[in-house]
């Protein structure tokens, strides 16, 4: 079993999200960054849809009673008692000692070995806030683990040549680490740009942008779009809306809806943020100044397929990792 | 009728019918495909004008052409065949009290529409309204269409919390707020009904293409039933 000890900040058990209930105006939730979970759980040979925790800035102190297998992925700082862990790594927590991870970026993961037992509300152990299906972590709450193999735990030392050692000698390759790095967004254009004038269309595409404070797991906040609506008398009929899609509202102010984002909304749809690159806007820290780049559509599915081919590459790398 | 078929993102394909002809509506759409195999298919979204499909993205991106293809057929075979009419569901009863202490917007209601408070609940009480689509919240119902004279635009702003069961009026749409939150339509009153329980087998007691009837209910009759709803 895993405890929380301590929590400051907004920490939440995430998975892949949930589908089939968007016709019922239920989010789809799950994680911020795809690749920061979906690496974590690779991390600690979990199936990729296992749910874990998503930590954004702050710091979380866990305990657990026996010993489990273990992963953080993201920026952040992470110790075991004294013993510094560096991230992007599997390592061990034994029993009764105290975890602490300090999430520096925007979020971090957690995974854990087997999973967490959480209930799941409609087929996800997504936390979704409104509806209170599950309640962020704090001070004492305690996780099951689910399926520990602890005979695969104790198979195998991350050290050879040190067998105390606490994290694993391996880490995974920097591509998906330097992708972080982008200040470009790439993104499609949306069916009601057309509904502002081409001259700050040009200039939409030039200027650079700051993510607004206000960000939560609903939407990123973007001031002083340059975009100019033609005819702002002609109301709109609400349409559906997805993580990625950028919106822009009557003063301005452009929402990019993020993973708790609603089904529907009823702000022209400015554009969409290409899936390959929607983990690096959920990491964009506040203070750095980005720009967007329009791509097609077509070009958006290839970047994509590109990441997946990247993904079970690392899948299968790390899989290799445990064998040898 | 215009038709428009398109991916708005990668994992997304929108079918727009903008003013289909009598017997094919959006919904009518979505339940024609409901019955229908559509591989790497997740989730079907009905708004006033578009239908968005959603597809699982690995399969989309490298399955995309396929798709376009299959929802062109099958959306072209839905819309040839003219004989497809609405259902004839009976609609849900939904009881409503429009007594003025459940509601604080009363006073400019009546300011706004220009009528008396018996004819606004006699027009809102007068149409059989369809769930149109659900969105803003989970189980939120946008039903049409609303009686010409007493549509409102939105509150200037969405700043006021709203309690749970209260129904609401914006435009050509009536709504009931699932659960308390901050919302910004004009409250005519409120239903004893949970239209939204989140650990009930079924969460959502409205889905998109059903039929609502509000029936008028006194305070006495509201606070009894929500008794007994909650007990």
């Amino acid at each position: 079993m895993l405890s929380v000890i301590k929590s400051v900040g907004l920490h939440t058990v995430q998975d892949l999200g949930r589908t089939g209930y968007r016709s019922m105006g239920v989010p789809t939730s799950g994680v911020m960054d795809e690749w920061a979970f979906r690496i974590a759980n690779m991390l600690v040979q979990n199936e990729s849809h296992v749910a874990g925790y998503e930590l954004s800035s702050g710091l979380v102190i866990f305990t657990s009673n026996q010993k489990i297998l273990l992963a953080v992925t993201g920026l952040a700082e992470i110790s075991i008692d004294t013993v510094k862990i560096p991230a992007w790594r599997p390592f061990i927590l034994q029993a009764n000692e105290l975890l602490t991870i300090k999430c520096l970026g925007n979020f971090s993961y957690l995974a854990v070995h087997g999973g967490i037992k959480v209930k799941k509300w409609l087929g996800s152990a997504s936390t979704y806030l409104p509806v209170k299906n599950l309640t962020p972590l704090s001070q004492g709450s305690h996780y099951e683990i689910a399926e520990s193999n602890l005979y695969f735990i104790e198979s195998f030392p991350f050290s050879k040549k040190n067998p105390a050692k606490k994290y694993s000698d391996w880490t995974i390759s920097s591509e998906f680490l330097t992708s972080y790095k982008k200040e470009t967004l790439r993104i499609i254009a949306g069916r009601e740009l057309n509904q502002f004038t081409s001259s700050s269309i040009a200039n939409f595409i030039i200027k650079k942008y700051l993510i607004g404070n206000e960000k939560n797991r609903m939407a990123l906040v973007v001031h002083q779009s340059p975009l100019v609506a033609l005819n702002s008398s002609n109301p709109m009929l609400s349409v559906a809306v997805q993580k990625g899609t950028i919106q822009q509202s009557p003063d301005g102010t452009l929402y990019i809806l993020m993973a708790d984002a609603q089904t529907t909304g009823g702000y022209p749809r400015i554009g969409q943020v290409i899936l390959a690159d929607i983990p690096i806007l959920s990491q964009m820290p506040v203070n750095k100044p980005f720009q967007f780049e329009w791509v097609e559509l077509t070009k958006a599915m290839k970047l994509y397929e590109e990441k997946l081919k990247l993904l079970e590459a690392l899948r299968q790398s790390i899989a290799q990792r445990y064998l040898t | 009728m215009d038709v428009q078929i398109y991916f708005c993102s990668e994992n997304c394909l929108s079918i727009e019918l903008i003013n289909p002809n009598a017997g094919h509506s959006i919904l009518g759409l979505k339940r024609f495909l409901d019955d229908k195999v559509l591989e790497g298919h997740a989730d079907m979204v009905p708004t006033f004008e578009t239908l968005n499909i959603f597809f699982d993205s690995g399969y989309a991106i490298c399955n995309n052409q396929l798709i376009l293809t299959r929802i062109k057929s099958l959306v072209s075979t839905y819309l040839s065949d003219t004989s497809e009419a609405e259902l004839n569901q009976t609609p849900i009863e939904i009881p409503v009290c429009y007594d003025q202490s459940l509601s604080e917007d009363w006073g400019e209601i009546i300011r706004l529409s220009g009528l008396r408070y018996e004819d606004i609940i006699h027009k809102h009480l007068s149409t059989v309204y369809q769930v149109k689509m659900i969105g803003f919240t989970p189980g939120f119902p946008y039903m049409g269409i609303v009686d010409q004279a007493i549509r409102l635009q939105r509150k200037p702003n969405a700043g006021q919390k709203v309690i749970a069961g209260s129904v609401g009026i914006a435009e050509a749409q009536t709504g009931i707020y699932p659960f308390d939150i901050y919302g910004g339509w004009y409250i005519l009153g409120r239903t004893p009904l949970q239209i939204f329980v989140l650990n009930r087998e079924d969460p959502f007691l409205l889905k998109p293409g059903d039929w609502v009837r509000f029936k008028q209910i006194d305070l006495d009759t509201f606070w009894q039933m929500k008794r007994n709803e909650h007990a």
